[in-house]
Parts: C-alpha cells; sequence; structure tokens
C-alpha cells in the first residue's frame, strides 16, 4: 500500500494546484502572442516577419530549461524583479508563444483557398472577410495541435520547479527527500501529470469532435 | 551592470568542455530513439490486438508525463531500488523512453499517409507485401516523415539540458558553475544559448541536405 | 560604461529572446543601495514587511517541512529580525533561491537579506555585505555506514563517489582532501542526502550542522570526525553592498542575539534545532 504516497497526497496536490495556475496562465499568454505572431508573419511587414523570424529561430533552438535560468537570473540586472511564478509564466509563454505560433500559423494556411475566394465572391475584403470566414475555421482546424501543445505547455511548467516554485515536480522531489520514498512518490508525481494531461487530451478530442458537428 | 563581452569569450573554452557531453548523450539518444520507435511501431500496427493496446498505452504514458520526473525517477528510484545508473544513463533512459514514443509515432504517420492504395499498387504488380513494403511505400514514407523527424532530433538535443539537473556536466551544468563563480549570468547564458542554437541549427541544415538529396533521387 | 558599449550591450539582450520586455526596462547603473530614497531600514519599516532570500532543502537550517512550509534555525532567526523591526515575526516574505541565485536576490533588490547556510569567504565579501556571524559553521563528510570509510583518507580512493555542492569552495576543498574520489555536484544538500542515501554517493560534502542532522536522524550514517581542513567558518546574513544603515542595524542586531540581550531566546532556538547549546556569551563564562 503506497502510505507514503496516500500521506503526502495533500502537498502533493497543493504542488499540482500551482502546476495548474500556472500552466492556465501561460497557456492564455501564449496563445495570444500566437495569434498575434501568426497574423503579423502571414500579413504583417518585413519588419514584424523578420522579428517574429529571429523570435522563433531563438525559442526553438534553446533549451526551456536554459531559458528559465536565463531569464530568471538577466530580469533582476535589468531592474525587473519578478518571483518564481511570475519568472515562470514569462518564460514559458514566451518559450510556447512560438510553438503557437507555428499551430495557428498552419491553421490559418490550412483554411481551403475556396473559403478566400467565396469570401471575396461576396464582396468581403480584409479583416472582415478574415473575421467572419477565415478565423474561426482557422480556430477549429487549430484544435488539435494546439491541444497537444497545451499538453506541452503543462509538461514544461515542471522545469519551472529548479528556479524554485514549488509547483507539482518540486513538491515531489522534496517529499522524496523527506520521506525517500521516490518510487511511490514520482510515480505519485507522474501519475498526477498524466490524469491532467490525458484529461486535456481526451477533451480536445470531444472538443473537435463537437465543433465539427456544427458543419 | 555592464556586459562584458571578452567574458562571453573567456566563458567559451569552459561551456565547450560540456559540448562534448551534451553532443555524445545527444548522439546516443537519437540512435537508441530511432531503433526503440522502429520496435514499437511495429507493435503499434500489429493485428495482435493486446499488443497494440500495450503500446498505445506506453504512448500515452511517455507524452503524458514530464521527462525531467521520468530522469528523477531513473536516477534517484532506482538507485534506492538497488539499480545505480548515472546520471547519463539515467538521462539516456528517459530521453530514448519518449522519443522512441514520438518517433514511433511519425513512423506510423509516415506509414500511414503513404495509404493502403500504394500498398495495393505494390501487390497488383506482383509484389509481395514485404517488397511493397520495401520499395513502394518506405521510399515515399521516409521522405514523409524526415522534416517532423528532423524537429525531434532537435527536441532530443534540447532535452539533453535536463540532465545537468542529475549531476551530469553537460553545457547547462557548466554553465550554471560558471555564473555560480562569476556571477556574469548575461555573459554565461548569451554563450549558452549561442552554442545551443549552433548543435540545433547545425542538425536542422544538416536534415534539408538529407531531404533535399533525397528529392533529388526520386 | 561608455554608451557604445551601452548600446552593444542593449542590441544583445535584445537578441537574447526576451524581446520587449528587456528593451523596455532600462539597465540600471550600479548605485549606492542607499539612494535619495534613503535606507532599506526606512523602506522595510514603511512597507511593513520584510523579505528574505533563503533556501528551501538544507535542513535544519531552512528547509521545508512535511506540511510544505519554511522552517528552520535561520528561518526562526529571520523570523526574530522581523519581530524586532516590524513588531510580528509573521510579516515577513521568503523568497526561495539556490546556491547561484542567491547573490542575485539581493543585489537585485528582490529580497532585503538573504539568510541562506552561507558562509563568509574572501571572494564573496568582495560582491555582498555580511553581517557578523549568527552561528559558527564547518564543513564536514556525511559518509554511508556501509561504505567502509573512517577518514578522510579513506575517502580519497577513485571507486568513492562524492556528492558536493555547487559552490566553488566545496570543489577547493574536494581537490585537496579526495581528489581522486568521483565527484557529483548537487544544488542543494537534501539532494546530497538524497544521492548519498540512494547510493549514488558514498559520502557527501555538506555544512557541518546539516550533515549531523541528517546523520542524527538516519542509523545508516555518520559523520567524519573531523571538520574539513579542521577550520571553522562563520554564517552570515548577507545584503547589497552601500546601505551602512541597514547593514548596522542588522549586524547590531545579529550581535545583540547572539552575545547579548537577546541571547536567551538565541540559545532557546539553538537547542530546539540542533539539540545543544551555543557558545557561551563571553569566553570566560562557563559553556
Amino acid at each position: 500500500m503506497p502510505q507514503v504516497l496516500f500521506a503526502n497526497l495533500p502537498l502533493l496536490l497543493r504542488g499540482a494546484a500551482v502546476t495548474l495556475e500556472l500552466a492556465s496562465i501561460c497557456v492564455v499568454f501564449s496563445s495570444l502572442i500566437g495569434i498575434v505572431a501568426a497574423l503579423a508573419q502571414s500579413y504583417g511587414g518585413f519588419l514584424a516577419r523578420g522579428t517574429i523570424f529571429i523570435y522563433l529561430y531563438l525559442v526553438r533552438g534553446t533549451p526551456l530549461l536554459v531559458l528559465v535560468f536565463a531569464i530568471y537570473y538577466i530580469l533582476p540586472y535589468a531592474g525587473i524583479n519578478v518571483n518564481a511564478m511570475t519568472g515562470g509564466a514569462i518564460v514559458v509563454s514566451l518559450y510556447f508563444g512560438a510553438f503557437m505560433t507555428e499551430v495557428f500559423r498552419a491553421a490559418l494556411a490550412s483554411v481551403p483557398r475556396g473559403q478566400w475566394d467565396a469570401g471575396r465572391a461576396l464582396g468581403m475584403h480584409g479583416r472582415w472577410l478574415m473575421s467572419i470566414v477565415v478565423v474561426p475555421q482557422a480556430l477549429r482546424l487549430a484544435g488539435p495541435p494546439f491541444i497537444n501543445t497545451c499538453v506541452m505547455v503543462v509538461k514544461g511548467t515542471s522545469l519551472v520547479s529548479v528556479i524554485g516554485l514549488t509547483e507539482l515536480t518540486l513538491t515531489g522531489n522534496e517529499v522524496v527527500e523527506r520521506t525517500l520514498a521516490p518510487f511511490q512518490v514520482f510515480g505519485g508525481v507522474a501519475l498526477i501529470y498524466f490524469v491532467i494531461c490525458y484529461s486535456l487530451s481526451l477533451g480536445g478530442k470531444a472538443l473537435e469532435v463537437h465543433l465539427s458537428h456544427g458543419q | 551592470m555592464t556586459f562584458d563581452p571578452e567574458m562571453m569569450a573567456r566563458a567559451l573554452p569552459i561551456l565547450l568542455g560540456g559540448l562534448v557531453v551534451t553532443l555524445e548523450l545527444s548522439a546516443l539518444a537519437i540512435l537508441l530513439a530511432l531503433s526503440w520507435g522502429v520496435v514499437l511501431v511495429f507493435g503499434r500496427l500489429s493485428r495482435f490486438r493486446p499488443l497494440r493496446l500495450i503500446c498505445g498505452g506506453y504512448l500515452q504514458l511517455v507524452r503524458n508525463t514530464p521527462v525531467l520526473v521520468q530522469m528523477y525517477l531513473f536516477y534517484f528510484g532506482f538507485a534506492l531500488g538497488g539499480l545505480r545508473l548515472s546520471g547519463f544513463v539515467a538521462g539516456l533512459l528517459a530521453l530514448v523512453l519518449q522519443n522512441g514514443g514520438y518517433m514511433s509515432e511519425i513512423y506510423r504517420a509516415g506509414i500511414e499517409n503513404v495509404g493502403s492504395r500504394q500498398r495495393e499498387a505494390g501487390l497488383a504488380l506482383g509484389m509481395r507485401p514485404l517488397e511493397a513494403f520495401r520499395i513502394v511505400i518506405f521510399p515515399q514514407a521516409v521522405r514523409l516523415v524526415l522534416p517532423p523527424m528532423a524537429n525531434q532530433f532537435i527536441a532530443i538535443v534540447k532535452d539533453t539540458a535536463l540532465v545537468s539537473t542529475i549531476a551530469v556536466a553537460d553545457m547547462t551544468f557548466r554553465a550554471r558553475l560558471l555564473v555560480e563563480r562569476t556571477a556574469a549570468s548575461y555573459e554565461v547564458f548569451a554563450d549558452l544559448a549561442l552554442m545551443y542554437i549552433a548543435v540545433t541549427a547545425t542538425i536542422a541544415a544538416l536534415m534539408s541536405v538529407v531531404e533535399w538529396r533525397l528529392k533529388a533521387l526520386s | 560604461m561608455s554608451s557604445d558599449t551601452h548600446n552593444r550591450a542593449r542590441r544583445r539582450a535584445l537578441a537574447l529572446g526576451v524581446g520587449g520586455l528587456v528593451a523596455a526596462a532600462a539597465i540600471p547603473m550600479d548605485a549606492d543601495a542607499e539612494t535619495a530614497g534613503g535606507s532599506l531600514l526606512d523602506t522595510v519599516i514603511k512597507r511593513g514587511r520584510l523579505t528574505v532570500a533563503t533556501y528551501s532543502a538544507y535542513p535544519p537550517m531552512c528547509f521545508a517541512d512535511k506540511d510544505g512550509k519554511l522552517a528552520g534555525f535561520e528561518i526562526d532567526i529571520a523570523r526574530m529580525i522581523a519581530k524586532d523591526l516590524l513588531g510580528d515575526p509573521e510579516k515577513i516574505d521568503f523568497q526561495i533561491v539556490d546556491s547561484s541565485g542567491r547573490w542575485e536576490a539581493v543585489l537585485s533588490g528582490r529580497a532585503d537579506f538573504g539568510i541562506a547556510a552561507t558562509t563568509i569567504y574572501p571572494t564573496r565579501i568582495q560582491r555582498v555585505a555580511f553581517t557578523t556571524r549568527y552561528m559558527d559553521d564547518s564543513n564536514s563528510m556525511m559518509v554511508r555506514k556501509d561504505a567502509k570509510v573512517n577518514s578522510l583518507a579513506d575517502l580519497n580512493d577513485s571507486r568513492i563517489t562524492v556528492a558536493d555542492l555547487s559552490n566553488p569552495q566545496g570543489a577547493d576543498r574536494a581537490k585537496e582532501f579526495f581528489p581522486k574520489a568521483k565527484i557529483l555536484i548537487f544544488e542543494t544538500s537534501a539532494a546530497i542526502f538524497l544521492a548519498v542515501k540512494t547510493g549514488q554517493a558514498q559520502a557527501g560534502q555538506m555544512d557541518t550542522p546539516v550533515a549531523e542532522w541528517y546523520a542524527h536522524n538516519n542509523q545508516d550514517l555518520k559523520v567524519l570526525p573531523t571538520p574539513l581542513g579542521g577550520v571553522m567558518t562563520n554564517n552570515a546574513i548577507f545584503m547589497k553592498q552601500g546601505d551602512f544603515t541597514w547593514w548596522l542595524y542588522l549586524d547590531t542586531l545579529i550581535r545583540d542575539i547572539r552575545i547579548g540581550s537577546s541571547y536567551e531566546q538565541y540559545k532557546a532556538l539553538f537547542n530546539k534545532w540542533f539539540g545543544h547549546n551555543p557558545p557561551p556569551q563571553r569566553f570566560y563564562l562557563k559553556a
């Protein structure tokens, strides 16, 4: 019987709450970054596209762990004092913003040409055209990869443990160091992550089915 | 806080020592993940239902748990249970288990996308199933999977940074130690980021060359 | 710092991908902590809360207890300071840092001071200001009883793996006393303990009080008798340099706690966490 795990479950669940809090914040912000960047990439001017390109290149080529350390140690010197939660939120959002950019860019590109032409034939143009015809379809197409990226965000929050945020992974570490039951505790931690992520992806699939019925 | 470009130059050789470890771990993880992925995809596409379910379950398990937690489990957990793995091996194990899973999905997508019609075409031309696979499906599948595989290789390289938390002296580990000694966080992390970007950009370039060559061959 | 270097620095910071965030924030010049705004002493009193940088995995000095709350000798000392300064030992926020992040925490102003099992060493004095010591320290080796290691010399063997902390002083001691051993480096004493307990290492180098605490609570561990080098050191509170009023306040308060009017409270805390009395107030008094 995994007694140690049960005894420490409340503590671990508190860590999971922090994980969920951080992950939610990061999903929101990284999606915002992704949408803005994807639009800028597809329709922006040279400067916008260039900046996005550099951003994507840098973020996708650097490990999240390194960015977590770097930003946490560097921001204070730029005069921005952040705690682990804020610093973690900034880094993880910026990091997955790049992935979200790709998700939304691909979704925008996958909207069938016919939709654009149909919209134009009906006399729409520019932003109005996009918002009514294209974006909703893009959002629907973006569904599965978006949910995948959300799962990645949840897993990514485990790295913020290294700068001291007492989310699920760090809480698990602390419990293991105190109780010396790594199998039970890390197993429990993995299980909690699994429940969170798998539910997320199941929910995503359900949402996808529901949305496609509207067509 | 001043930014000292000279410090960046001085930090570089120290970080380069960790580059060897990073490259070693990346190369091993890539090779083993490629192989493990092949094994998994056979299970995933098997006609034997329990095997399909087990592989499917395994895949769900690895994609829904963070690699960091797996590394801690393999390093500290196994040691307490009597199996003492070094940080390098524990990290490698976690990387292979995770990325082997992702590789098998990439293979599966490639194989399935090429489609059963191609297979039927091959069979209609009188080939045996295995031949059809080798001559018709495989080349097309390879071209399809190269881009996601390139992405996965880059993800593997980036994930090797995690072993710095279980006392493996890779680039990230050395960078942290250096920052502790010198407080030059800007310079050291700039170096570190540049080095990772150099490695991942090289891989991306190499894979592009491979893709281009394959296209030329067809 | 010339404006040319400054401009190059700003462009490089952008290139790190932090983007507009860093560009928007000016990189401040080094300034005296005691600025026109006054000393941290006034700032903290006005703010009504004290922010302290500390570790969370160094029992019994600063660690997270089974409810996840920070506890330990150093935590209690910090609370004593909060009580004196602000009237309430709970008016304190702890910023958990790690070994390499502790300096940034106080240098950047994120924490008012740090109390984190931190020993005074010459190179550190160049970067931060220390008060007088609040406790003695030294370094010891915590070893597994089944490793058959009874002296420092036994550790100097290529078959032995030692877990060390990441600070440079620990690395120097390792080179001096057991150069042949394999070294694993971790960020916290708790991680070192886990490494030794799981058998990844046969010994761990850590602060003596921490080693003794772990050995006291684990039958399969013991502490080698000689502190490393036989050298005693000082653990002290650290803060940003330049704020004389703040330093003077903390330094005088610590002296009062350790050898002055608050000695009885100090003695009680010391016994609570270390199980024995602290040194007497005066060398000419009995222990």
